[in-house]
């Protein structure tokens, strides 16, 4: 597959789960998890799935990381089917399935990475020098002899990505990775994963933080019901959706134009005119001639651009 | 190689989370003491002090190795708990190592303990009971443990799988371990069972780990009558095939996500 890191096509899971109190009266019900999801994720690229909960993000990234084998569907990563060749995608990803699990609470930090360094098969020498540049790179160096039990939860969440990158991984699964963490540490884990991705890496993302998928990623898949309804880059998919963009301008003086435009008095007092459009540029500046030949004097001109987040109401909603 | 590096890697973080958590270690050496000494006193009572010290080391050993069979299959069922509850079990199973590695450097770690441990209280009994020059059949004991144990290691994968499909350790370990105490001769001769739980017990590996272990801290040391117990390394196979059924039809379509 050139140029595809990870490529999934009509991926089913289904779940077999029982609804009801009594032993005996409990009835069996079948979840889709994922119903024909197909996927492209291009190498070196930040792709993130979006979606609500129960949407399948979890499920499609253990699919991929070979956690879960699919009732149907084929996945290759780096390459390699999921299915039948399991041991040669584990040997090319990094994985973090929640940012504060999957560690001993009795050991070090420096331990832990160490513990799953000989997991991959590194000598115990090797081991260590690899944990120790892996603290260093996500800011641990200080922090890698205490005990893990004793960590923060953006401690918990660096150390799950110094572990995912632990064998050197060309294709990095980060399923909700600041989920819980404060603004500082969320910041620090997201430099992280830019630089990773920096570095040439493929890194497929999950998360509910519409900002931080904006402002990461390279493309994005809005998944529903268990397949993707929609993907692109941030700014194709607010094209595509034909958003509005919303143009805010402040009037300090106007003689006549609250006649041709609706106003509303603004924070500071005075009129604002509030137009929403899918062509701001040229809206803008017809706008701003017309203000300026009908003599008003201007406070602000403020463009608000369609968030991520407004994508995925639209999407969700319909 | 690379096995030996990932057997090796986890028997060290196995051994060092057991170090720092050394209370459990400590209630293990004190119990077979603690319940054969309070046996032996109400023998003496009952009997106008004709209680045998040799019938208390005949409790010492079987309630020590009952704690060791215990404490590997409840150790095993925790194993897979704890790695369910703290998501270590996923990343195992997405890391390039087979499985079986890692149960297989978990239960080493808690062999060795338990050796460690019965080392000084079989030696302190024997001590006691037979006096220093029967001191070498303690070390003989051991190395016969070290290979009567790895039947129990298959068996204890069963309960591995058992605990994946429950969820929860204790009901698994405590129904399996009423089954074991109650067949294996740890506190009383199996003789004095019905013959249909003798039956059972003679199936199961741990009547003879504990009736053979008790010989040769006699001194009555019958290795050819040991030899058809290879036939119990078959549940060590037994084991490893369940584990894998397990992990394809179960493992790997469930999940083993908490």
């Amino acid at each position: 597959m050139p140029g595809y890191a990870i490529e999934a096509e009509d991926l089913k899971k289904t779940f077999k789960t029982s609804v009801g109190r009594a032993f005996l009266k409990k009835q069996a019900i079948i979840v889709n998890a994922v119903d024909g999801l197909s996927l492209r994720v291009g190498s070196g690229q930040i792709h993130s799935l979006v979606g609500p909960n129960g949407a399948g993000k979890t499920t499609t990234i253990k699919i991929l990381s070979t956690l879960l084998i699919p009732d149907s569907g084929r996945a290759l990563v780096g390459g390699f089917d999921v299915v039948k060749e399991p041991g040669k995608v584990r040997e090319i990803i990094g994985l973090v399935l929640a940012p504060d699990k999957g560690f001993y609470t009795r050991l070090t930090g420096l331990e832990n990475l160490v513990y799953y360094g000989r997991l991959y098969g590194l000598s115990r020498g090797e081991a260590i020098r690899r944990a120790y540049e892996l603290l260093e790179l996500v800011g641990l160096a200080d922090e890698g002899k205490r005990l893990y039990e004793e960590y923060s939860l953006g401690m918990k969440a660096k150390l799950s990505i110094a572990k995912a990158m632990i064998n050197d991984p060309s294709i990095i699964f980060l399923d909700e990775p600041t989920i819980g963490l404060d603004p500082i540490s969320a910041r620090r884990v997201r430099q992280i994963i830019r630089d990773l991705a920096t570095q040439g890496r493929t890194i497929l993302l999950t998360s509910h933080n519409m900002w931080e998928v904006e402002n990461l990623s390279n493309k994005v898949s809005l998944i529903k019901g268990g397949k993707i309804v929609v993907e692109g880059s941030p700014a194709d998919l607010k094209e595509r959706l034909r958003l509005n963009y919303r143009i805010e301008v402040e009037l300090l003086d106007s003689p006549a134009p609250a006649a041709k435009f609706q106003t509303q008095v603004g924070e500071r007092g005075y009129p604002v005119i509030t137009l929403e459009t899918s062509q701001p540029s040229e809206d803008l500046v017809r706008l701003l001639e017309q203000l300026r030949w009908d003599g008003c004097r201007i406070g602000y001109v403020r463009v608000h651009e369609p968030s991520l987040e407004e994508v995925f109401e639209k999407v969700m909603t319909s | 190689m690379r096995s030996l590096n990932q057997l090796v890697g986890v028997f060290e973080a196995e051994v060092k989370t057991f170090l720092r958590e050394a209370g459990a270690f400590l209630f293990m050496l004190m119990f077979p003491f603690m319940i054969s000494f309070l046996t032996y006193g109400a023998g003496q009572a009952l009997t106008g002090g004709a209680a045998s010290p040799k019938q208390w080391l005949y409790q010492l050993i079987g309630l020590t190795l009952m704690m060791i069979v215990f404490t590997m299959t409840s150790s095993t069922a925790w194993f897979f708990r704890r790695g369910l509850m703290t998501g270590r079990l996923e990343y195992i199973l997405a890391a390039p190592i087979n499985p079986f590695i890692v149960i297989a450097a978990s239960s080493i770690s808690s062999v060795i303990f338990n050796i460690i441990n019965f080392v000084f209280i079989a030696s302190l009994g024997v001590l006691v009971v037979y006096g220093p020059h029967q001191l070498p059949a303690t070390f003989l004991s051991i190395l016969y443990l070290a290979a009567a144990l790895l039947p129990i290691i298959g068996l204890n994968l069963i309960v591995g799988v058992m605990t994946l499909v429950f969820r929860e350790p204790e009901p698994v370990t405590n129904a399996f371990n009423s089954v074991v105490a109650a067949v294996s001769g740890f506190a009383y001769p199996t003789t004095l069972l019905p013959v249909f739980l003798q039956a059972i017990g003679k199936i199961l590996p741990y009547s003879h780990v504990v009736e053979s272990t008790r010989e040769i801290l006699s001194g009555s040391i019958q290795l050819a009558a040991y030899s058809p117990q290879i036939l119990l390394l078959g549940y060590l196979v037994f084991g490893l095939w369940v584990y894998k059924v397990g992990e394809s039809l179960y493992v790997r379509k469930r999940g083993v996500s908490w």
